[in-house]
C-alpha cells in the first residue's frame, strides 16, 4: 500500500478523492496548496505519489510548479495530475514526463485506474 | 631651243659652256633658267612634254609620283588627254567651241586648244592615276614652237590641287556657317568698339530686340538694351571671382572676354518696348593683326523657349515632389507599420511607425534583413518565403523586437509588387499591432479557464458526491449512479469541446465522439472489460448549439448497449456518423445479444430510457427503422445536416 500526497483546494473533491483512495487500501495526506504540500515533501513523512490539481487557488498552474518542486525534493515520487481545464499547449510543456494525467471530473473508476496505473510504474 | 629629258640638265635658251661674267641680260636669263630647271625637276610639278600631236614626249618626276606611271610606261604612248577626266574633257571642249566659235575635238585638241592660238591657258583639271584615283590638278600650257614658230609640241605643267580644294571647301564652309549665323535671324550679332559702342546690329538683333540698326549704331552698348540689375549683379560677382573691380556697365559684359576667357552666360535683353527675354550671350572680343582689342563681338541666342520648357519642368518636378509628398504621407500617416523588401528580404524601405517598432532608423533599417528585427527570425523568413510563393498572406503573427527589447506582437499583411514590366520587386508588408488584441484574447483565455475550473470542479463535487452515495447503496442501482457519473462526463467533455468554439465555428463530430468512446469505456467499463468501443466516423461537423444533445444521445445508446447487449461481458459497440445527402446518420450498433421486439423506436426508447426519444426530437431528427440482424442490434438515427459541410470550416477537435 502506498501514501498518496492529495493536493487540492476545494474540501469536498479532495475529501472524496481521499475516500475513494483509502478505500483501495492506501494512506493519503492532504493539502490544499502548494506551500502546504512543500511542508509534507520537505518533511521526513515517507510519500509514495503525489497526486495534485493543476490549478491551485490562483495558481493556474500551481500543481506543475508544486511537482517539479517535489520532484527536486524526491527524484522517486511519483505523480498524477488533474485539471478541468483544456490542456495547453503551454501547459503540457510544463507536466514532467513519466508522469500521469486525469481529467476532470473523474469517476472512482478512472481515479482507480489512474492510481493503479501511475503506482505500477 | 633642245629639249632634254629630265634627267639631263635643262638648257632652254641657253648657251653652253658659257664661263665669262655674264651681261645683266645673261643674268636674268641665267635666273630664269634655274627657276625653269627648278620647276622642271621639282616632285611637287608635273612636267609634261608632248609632240605637235600630243603624244608624251617627257614625264618628269613630279608627273610620276602624282600620276603613279613611270615615264617609260607613257611616253611614245599616251596623250594627257588620256590620263584626264573625260567628262571634263568634253564639257571643256563644248565651252573652247563656244567660246571660240570654232569645233574644238574632245580630246587632247581640248586640253592645249587655247596654247595652240597663243593664248595663255591655265585652268583646272582632273588627273587619273594608274591606280584609278583621281586629283584636281591646276595645268598651265604652254606650245613650244620652233624658230620659225611652228608649234613643235605642248609643255602642260601641272600642280595637285588637293590641298587648296579642301582649304577652299572648309574655307567656304566655314564661311556660308559665319555668314548664316550673323545673317540669321535666330541669333544677335552685336559687334562693339573697344569701347561698346555697337558697330554692326545684325537682323537677328533687330528682329529679337526691335531696334533696327540705325537706331542703336554709334549710339549706345550692348549694357544699355541690358537688364540694369543683372549688369550690376554681374559686374559684383566677377569683381570677387577675378579680385579686381570691374564697373557695372559694358566693362561687365565684356571683361572675361577681354582677358581671353572664353565666356558665355545667361542675360535678360531689354526690348525697345520694354518687354524682356532671356538670352545665352557668347562673348568674343576682336583683335587686329597685333592682338590689340579692336572691339566685342556678342552673339546671343533668346532662351526664352528654353526657359519656358525649364519652368515648366520646374513645374512638373514640383507636381512630381507634391505628388511624392502626398504619397509618403499617406504611407508615414498610416497607422500600422509599413515596409517593403527584395526579394530575398532585405528591407529597402519603411515608414515610421516600422522605426518605432524596431527602435531602429530608417537608415539602420534599409538594407537589413527583415528577419532580424523578430524574436523568431525563422518564422519571419518564412513569412516572406510564404508571400512569395502564395503572392499573398494575411494576419500572420509575428513578435517584433525593438533595439531597448521591447516585444511588440504584430500581425503581418503582406503581398508581392512588381514595376511596370511585370517584374517582381519585392514584398510590401504592413504590421499592425495586435499587443491589444492579444491582451484581451489572453484576459478570456484566462477568464475561460477559471470558468472551466469551476465548472469542472462543481461537476467534480457532482460526480463525488454520486460516488458517494453509491458506496452505501445495494449492488443493483450501483449501475444506474455509475451511467448518472457517465452523462455528467460526457456534459463535461462537450464543454471542453464548445468552450474552444469561438463564435460561428463548429465542432467535428468525429472527434468527439472517439472522445465520448474514451471516457464511457474509462467510467463505465474499466480497463478489464471484454467490451470495446469502436468509433467509425466521417468527418462530418455539427453547430454548437445541437452539440450538447447529441453528445447526450450518443451516451444514452452507449449506455443502453453496454447495459443489455452483453450478458456475458464481452462484444463491440460501434459508433458510426456519416454524411447522406443533407442529412447526418447516427448508426450505434452492437454485436451483442439483440433485441426481441421489432419497434425499435419503441425498444430504444424501453431499452434505456425516454432520453433517447428526448434528444432525437431536439435535433429535429427521427429514428430510422432497419432490419435487424440475427445477432446485434443497430439503431439508426437521421439528423437534418444544417450543418458547414465537411471541410467549409476549420475542426475543433482533430
Amino acid at each position: 500500500m502506498a501514501v498518496i500526497l492529495v493536493v487540492e483546494d476545494d474540501v469536498f473533491i479532495r475529501e472524496v478523492a481521499e475516500m475513494m483512495i483509502q478505500d483501495w487500501g492506501h494512506q493519503t495526506l492532504a493539502a490544499c496548496d502548494v506551500d502546504e504540500a512543500l511542508t509534507f515533501l520537505r518533511s521526513p513523512q515517507h510519500i509514495d505519489a503525489l497526486f495534485t490539481d493543476i490549478y491551485l487557488k490562483e495558481l493556474v498552474h500551481g500543481g506543475c510548479d508544486l511537482a517539479l518542486q517535489a520532484i527536486a525534493l524526491r527524484p522517486n515520487l511519483r505523480v498524477l495530475y488533474t485539471t478541468g481545464n483544456t490542456i495547453t499547449d503551454k501547459m503540457k510543456a510544463l507536466l514532467i514526463e513519466g508522469t500521469h494525467f486525469l481529467r476532470k471530473p473523474y469517476t472512482q473508476h478512472q481515479l482507480h485506474d489512474s492510481v493503479k496505473e501511475m503506482l505500477a510504474t | 631651243m633642245t629639249l632634254i629629258n629630265g634627267n639631263e640638265e635643262t638648257r632652254i635658251g641657253i648657251a653652253e659652256g658659257v664661263d665669262i661674267m655674264p651681261t645683266p641680260a645673261e643674268e636674268t636669263l641665267l635666273k630664269t633658267g634655274a627657276l625653269q630647271h627648278a620647276i622642271f625637276n621639282s616632285a611637287n610639278f608635273s612636267s609634261i612634254a608632248t609632240d605637235a600631236k600630243g603624244v608624251i614626249q617627257i614625264f618628269n618626276v613630279g608627273a610620276e609620283r602624282m600620276l603613279g606611271y613611270t615615264a617609260a610606261e607613257v611616253m611614245n604612248k599616251i596623250t594627257p588627254a588620256d590620263i584626264s577626266d573625260p567628262q571634263e574633257l568634253i564639257a571643256r571642249a563644248k565651252a573652247l567651241s563656244v567660246e571660240l566659235a570654232t569645233p574644238i575635238t574632245q580630246g587632247f585638241e581640248a586640253l592645249v586648244f587655247k596654247a595652240s592660238r597663243g593664248i595663255e591657258d591655265i585652268y583646272e583639271l582632273t588627273y587619273i592615276r594608274k591606280d584609278g584615283s583621281r586629283f584636281p590638278a591646276v595645268v598651265s600650257v604652254t606650245a613650244l614652237r620652233d624658230a620659225q614658230n611652228t608649234i613643235i609640241g605642248y609643255l602642260l605643267i601641272g600642280t595637285d590641287n588637293t590641298a587648296r580644294k579642301q582649304a577652299e571647301e572648309a574655307l567656304l564652309k566655314a564661311g556660308a556657317l559665319q555668314r548664316a549665323i550673323f545673317n540669321s535671324a535666330n541669333f544677335s550679332s552685336i559687334a562693339t568698339d573697344a569701347k561698346g559702342v555697337i558697330q554692326i546690329f545684325n537682323v537677328g538683333a533687330e528682329r529679337m530686340l526691335g531696334y533696327t540698326a540705325a537706331e542703336v549704331m554709334n549710339k549706345i552698348t550692348p549694357a544699355d538694351i541690358s537688364d540694369s540689375q543683372e549688369v550690376i549683379a554681374r559686374a559684383k560677382e566677377l569683381s570677387v571671382e577675378l579680385g579686381t573691380p570691374i564697373t557695372p556697365g559694358f566693362e561687365a559684359l565684356v571683361f572675361k572676354a577681354s582677358r581671353g576667357i572664353e565666356d558665355i552666360y545667361e542675360l535678360t535683353y531689354i526690348r525697345k518696348d520694354g518687354s524682356r527675354f532671356p538670352a545665352v550671350v557668347s562673348v568674343t572680343a576682336l583683335r587686329d593683326a597685333q592682338d590689340a582689342i579692336i572691339g566685342y563681338l556678342l552673339i546671343g541666342t533668346d532662351n526664352t523657349a528654353r526657359k519656358l520648357v525649364e519652368a515648366e519642368q520646374k513645374k512638373l518636378d514640383q507636381r512630381l515632389r507634391d505628388q511624392q509628398f502626398y504619397t509618403r504621407s499617406l504611407i508615414e500617416s498610416n497607422i500600422d507599420a509599413l515596409m517593403t523588401t527584395d526579394p530575398y528580404g532585405i528591407i529597402t524601405d519603411v515608414n515610421k511607425q516600422m522605426e518605432a517598432l524596431t527602435g531602429c532608423t530608417r537608415d539602420e533599417l534599409i538594407g537589413a534583413p527583415f528577419k532580424s528585427h523578430f524574436t523568431d527570425p525563422e518564422r519571419a523568413e518564412a513569412g516572406i518565403k510564404l508571400v512569395l510563393s502564395e503572392k499573398k498572406v494575411t494576419d500572420y503573427e509575428l513578435t517584433a523586437r525593438a533595439r531597448d527589447g521591447k516585444e511588440t506582437v504584430v500581425s503581418y499583411n503582406a503581398t508581392t509588387f512588381y514595376d511596370r514590366g511585370r517584374t517582381l520587386q519585392g514584398v510590401f508588408a504592413s504590421a499592425r499591432d495586435v499587443t491589444d488584441r492579444k491582451q484581451r484574447e489572453n484576459d478570456a483565455r484566462s477568464l475561460t479557464n477559471e470558468i472551466s475550473h469551476r465548472i469542472k470542479n462543481n461537476l467534480q463535487v457532482i460526480v463525488g458526491l454520486i460516488a458517494y452515495e453509491a458506496k452505501w447503496t445495494a449492488a443493483p442501482c450501483v449501475q444506474g449512479y455509475k451511467t448518472m457519473q457517465a452523462r455528467i462526463g460526457a456534459i463535461a467533455q462537450l464543454y471542453d469541446l464548445i468552450s474552444q468554439t469561438s463564435r460561428g465555428r463548429t465542432v467535428a463530430v468525429d472527434a468527439y465522439l472517439r472522445e465520448i468512446a474514451k471516457t464511457m469505456s474509462a467510467s463505465l467499463l474499466g480497463n478489464m472489460s471484454s467490451i470495446k468501443i469502436d468509433v467509425e466516423a466521417e468527418p462530418v461537423e455539427i453547430d454548437p448549439d445541437r452539440a450538447v444533445p447529441f453528445g447526450l444521445l450518443v451516451n444514452e445508446l452507449t449506455t443502453n448497449a453496454i447495459k443489455h447487449a452483453f450478458p456475458h461481458g464481452s462484444g463491440t459497440i460501434t459508433l458510426c456518423v456519416e454524411q447522406i445527402g443533407d442529412q447526418i446518420e447516427l448508426v450505434v450498433s452492437d454485436d451483442g445479444v439483440g433485441m426481441k421486439d421489432k419497434d425499435l423506436a419503441k425498444s430504444a426508447e424501453k431499452r434505456g430510457s425516454n432520453y433517447v426519444a428526448i434528444f432525437v426530437r431536439q435535433l429535429g431528427g427521427a429514428i430510422v427503422p432497419s432490419k435487424q440482424a440475427l445477432t446485434g442490434t443497430t439503431v439508426r438515427i437521421r439528423l437534418p445536416l444544417l450543418l458547414v459541410p465537411s471541410g467549409g470550416a476549420e475542426p475543433l477537435a482533430a
